[in-house]
């Protein structure tokens, strides 16, 4: 009777080990996310997107490019809080990328018209939906191509979202004349962003994240005279 | 979730009051293949299995089966863009996951009799599968969440410990036909290895 009862005993042991693995099993997953948290840090989410016209020739020379960052702000609006301390950074770090790929900036507005201007801005505000560029006055009198009327989007229209402290570098073919929308053809746009919404090691950020625009863009560079 | 509860309680319950019939948990490793390794080349650690099945004699049975597995990869991989007239790319982290749910009618054919220590068996799962495909990267995720229907032929072994503990051990190929556009365009379909072990138990 005895050994019947210690067999029963250990009989019922295994059970509750089986359900108990099964439990802990069932458990572990119940109390799992669908979507693990990785930790991310605050540079993790910086992205640099580019598009560009396919049909656009890049091959082309001398680029013109303002000595300031254009701060774009909300409609109504006269005044932004981003501080002008990156400015320079963001500007000299594009020309370093321009001139390795072998473009000239022309400074001297007496000389022959520029192939191409770039031009750099940032946004002081978040904004959703479709992405448009009004004109920027901005250019106005500036020299080779008289009042600038602004200018389209790569291919038309892309709808993304965009945040406080996103750097937009634009590449603009003043031959690529839009008759309908009296807009400037971009023929190559990086959009770096919320890079400078945060402190936190903004000036690699700035730099890195304008070098990965270019790297990703192969197809940018002056090649020499077809 | 209310619905996986529901079915993790039929499963058990069903399994458990059946003359001839044997429940099963299981933990599954799965190994992507084909379009899901092109999205999510690691395996997935991360995997549950739930089973009944109801024996109509000593070497067949019917069921029915559910799982999940979790797949999910963080790269930095650069993003093309194609599209009319223009082309591009996107940089950043990424982070992917997909989320598979198999949810199958099953049938198995075993060697053997009843009473064998080790017994193997072959068979196939046909129901539908539950993808939930997300990537994030920067501020935004975009997410694809499709049913589909699949099929998932398997061989195992059912290996007897004592009366009442019994494990098993099968290896399942999953493979979920295509049921629209997956995040990165082209077909969604979904395939991936699938190695599983657990507990059964069982009423005779």
């Amino acid at each position: 009777m005895l050994n019947t009862y210690r067999g029963q005993t250990m009989k019922s042991k295994k059970k509750k080990l089986v359900v108990l693995f099964s439990l802990i099993m069932l458990l572990s997953f119940v109390l799992y996310s669908c979507y693990p948290d990785y930790g991310l840090s605050v540079t993790d989410y910086d992205t640099v997107i580019t598009l560009f016209d396919s049909d656009a020739n890049f091959n082309k020379q001398t680029y013109a490019m303002p000595d300031s960052v254009v701060h774009f702000v909300d409609e109504g609006t006269t005044e932004d809080d981003i501080d002008r301390s990156k400015d320079q950074l963001i500007l000299s770090t594009v020309v370093n990328n321009m001139t390795a790929l072998g473009y000239t900036r022309v400074v001297d507005s007496t000389a022959a018209a520029p192939a191409f201007a770039v031009l750099v801005g940032v946004t002081t505000t978040e904004q959703y939906g479709q992405v448009y560029y009004p004109g920027w006055g901005y250019w106005y009198g500036w020299g080779w191509w008289g009042g600038y009327p602004g200018w389209g989007y790569p291919g038309g229209s892309v709808t993304y979202n965009f945040t406080t402290g996103t750097i937009f570098i634009t590449m603009v073919d003043p031959t690529k004349l839009n008759p309908d929308t009296q807009t400037y053809g971009a023929i190559w746009l990086a959009r770096l962003n919320g890079i400078i919404s945060s402190s936190v090691n903004s000036n690699q950020r700035i730099t890195q994240g304008i070098n990965s625009a270019f790297d990703q863009s192969p197809y940018l560079g002056y090649k020499g005279s077809n | 979730m209310k619905w996986i509860y529901s079915i993790i309680i039929l499963l058990l319950v069903s399994a458990s009051v059946s003359a001839q019939s044997m429940g099963s948990i299981t933990y599954n490793v799965a190994v992507p293949t084909d379009k899901l390794d092109n999205y999510i080349d690691e395996i997935s650690w991360r995997g549950v299995g739930l089973e009944g099945r109801w024996f109509q004699s000593s070497n067949l049975s019917f069921g029915v089966s559910f799982g999940w597995n979790v797949f999910d990869l963080r790269t930095g991989d650069v993003i093309q863009i194609k599209e009319d007239n223009v082309g591009g790319a996107v940089s950043g982290t990424q982070l992917r996951y997909v989320n598979t749910f198999p949810m199958l009618a099953t049938g198995h054919y075993y060697t053997g009799k009843k009473r064998d220590q080790a017994r193997f068996y072959v068979g196939a799962g046909v129901g539908t599968y539950y993808i939930l495909q997300r990537l994030e990267i920067g501020l935004v995720a975009y997410e694809s969440n499709n049913w589909h229907f699949g099929l998932a032929p398997e061989a195992g072994v059912l290996v007897t410990l004592s009366r009442e503990v019994t494990m098993i051990f099968n290896v399942k190929y999953n493979y979920a036909f295509s049921s629209g556009e997956a995040l990165g365009g082209g077909d969604n379909d979904v395939q991936y290895w699938g190695f599983n072990v657990g507990f059964a138990w069982q009423n005779w």
